[in-house]
């Protein structure tokens, strides 16, 4: 018995040891890997119409429906994406090009907006394969200040979620495999995974104003952006 | 020894959850994305009043539980019903979102000004002014211009925008 309990012990140690190491790869305090964000006060965020790069054509109008809920949660407030995304369709900016060429400054002037979301859906994308087959979803975030221009936050990540049940996801090289079972049946379903995606990725933000962390997580560790 | 495994245990809890967020904010925000990405696949009237209800549904749990309406749920709603027609109706929820969230006001007030003025001479300069000149293709939109589509809904804010601007993002 006495014996059992010991190897029981050791083994519960070793997991957890093991489980504290699976949550540290390379790691950077968001203060010093985002110092923009603590010198502005950023309140607002515009989202603009995604970047597709992905060989879905209907990416750029799914992805946009799964953006909005989590920036908010970090604290932001968040322009209603829907009501921008029909804005700039009739004011002729909904195309990549025509927004590149737009220099973030503008968007203070019209919405009043204090920093700008720059999207791109770089994988989103179905394989199957004989017993089974994934469902990825990867995005690049890039967020601008419309009072200078500069850059105040960069991230991107990969989801990608087996539809037999496990996901993986890539943060700045990291694999992180968890199971997620709600996705099993829903093949073709891209919103679970891209919220995935956008949780793994905006999580890394400095919080908004209305996060109670707001102003004192500049020690969060965040896994180092490449 | 059992002690010491609990303790053990009760360590990796407390250090892992100290890898998640600690406290975060209290949002009723139920399906939407599930709602609007049903919308966007399959946009028919029945959807659009699924996402509908669900924005309504939204801002009533959010004030049974007196918590804040998410940002942009009120100005989306607002939106919708502008689009139908129902100005009046659209502009007060639109003001909603203007009260809710001051950092929402410069947009609203854009909104409800180009929705009110509808058959005015154009309101403040387009966003777009300096892109036009810039972007070449100029004769590819003019044709498009002379001739706005004939079936618009004529109270939706838009249609402001959609006279003295090329629809661009239609091609």
């Amino acid at each position: 018995m006495r014996n059992f309990l010991r190897t029981t012990v050791l083994l519960a140690s070793l997991l957890c040891i093991f489980m504290l190491f699976a949550c540290a790869p390379e790691k950077i305090s968001k203060k010093d890997a985002f110092p923009g964000m603590y010198q502005e006060t950023t309140l607002s965020i515009l989202v603009l119409p995604p970047i597709n790069e992905s060989t879905a054509a209907d990416a750029k109008e799914y992805y946009s429906a799964t953006i909005a809920e989590p920036l908010t949660y970090m604290g932001y407030y968040v322009f209603p994406v829907e009501v921008v995304m029909d804005v700039m369709k009739n004011e002729g900016a909904y195309d990549t090009e025509t927004l590149m060429n737009l220099p973030p400054q503008k968007f203070k002037e019209y919405f009043g907006a204090d920093a700008v979301m720059y999207i791109r859906i770089t994988q989103w994308d179905t394989s199957y394969y004989v017993i089974g087959g994934h469902v990825s979803v990867g995005v690049a975030l890039d967020l601008k200040s419309t009072t200078t221009g500069a850059e105040l936050w960069s991230y991107k990540g990969v989801m990608r979620v087996n539809t037999s049940g496990s996901t993986s996801g890539g943060v700045g090289g990291l694999l992180a495999g968890i199971i997620v079972t709600a996705i099993k049946t829903a093949t073709q379903d891209y919103v679970p995974v891209a919220r995935l995606a956008n949780a793994m990725v905006i999580s890394t933000m400095p919080c908004g104003k209305y996060h109670p962390l707001h102003g004192q997580d500049q020690g969060s560790q965040v896994i180092k952006p490449q | 020894m059992i002690r010491y495994l609990l303790l053990v245990i009760a360590a990796t809890a407390f250090l892992l959850s100290a890898c998640a967020h600690q406290e975060h904010i209290d949002y009723a925000w139920g399906s939407y994305s599930k709602t609007l990405y049903a919308y966007k696949k399959d946009p028919c009237n029945e959807k659009m009043q699924a996402h509908k209800d669900m924005l309504l549904k939204i801002i009533s749990d959010s004030k049974e539980r007196s918590i804040r309406v998410p940002p942009g749920v009120y100005a989306e709603y607002g939106y919708i019903l502008l689009k139908e027609g129902r100005t009046a109706e659209g502009v007060q929820y639109l003001q909603l979102e203007a009260q809710t969230y001051p950092e929402s006001q410069v947009f609203m007030q854009r909104l409800i000004t180009q929705a009110t003025t509808v058959k005015e001479p154009p309101p403040p300069p387009p966003l777009e002014t300096p892109v036009k000149t810039e972007t070449p293709p100029t004769m590819v939109k003019e044709p498009e211009n002379q001739a706005p589509p004939p079936v618009q809904e004529v109270p939706s804010p838009q249609n402001v925008t959609a006279e003295e601007m090329p629809k661009e993002g239609q091609k």
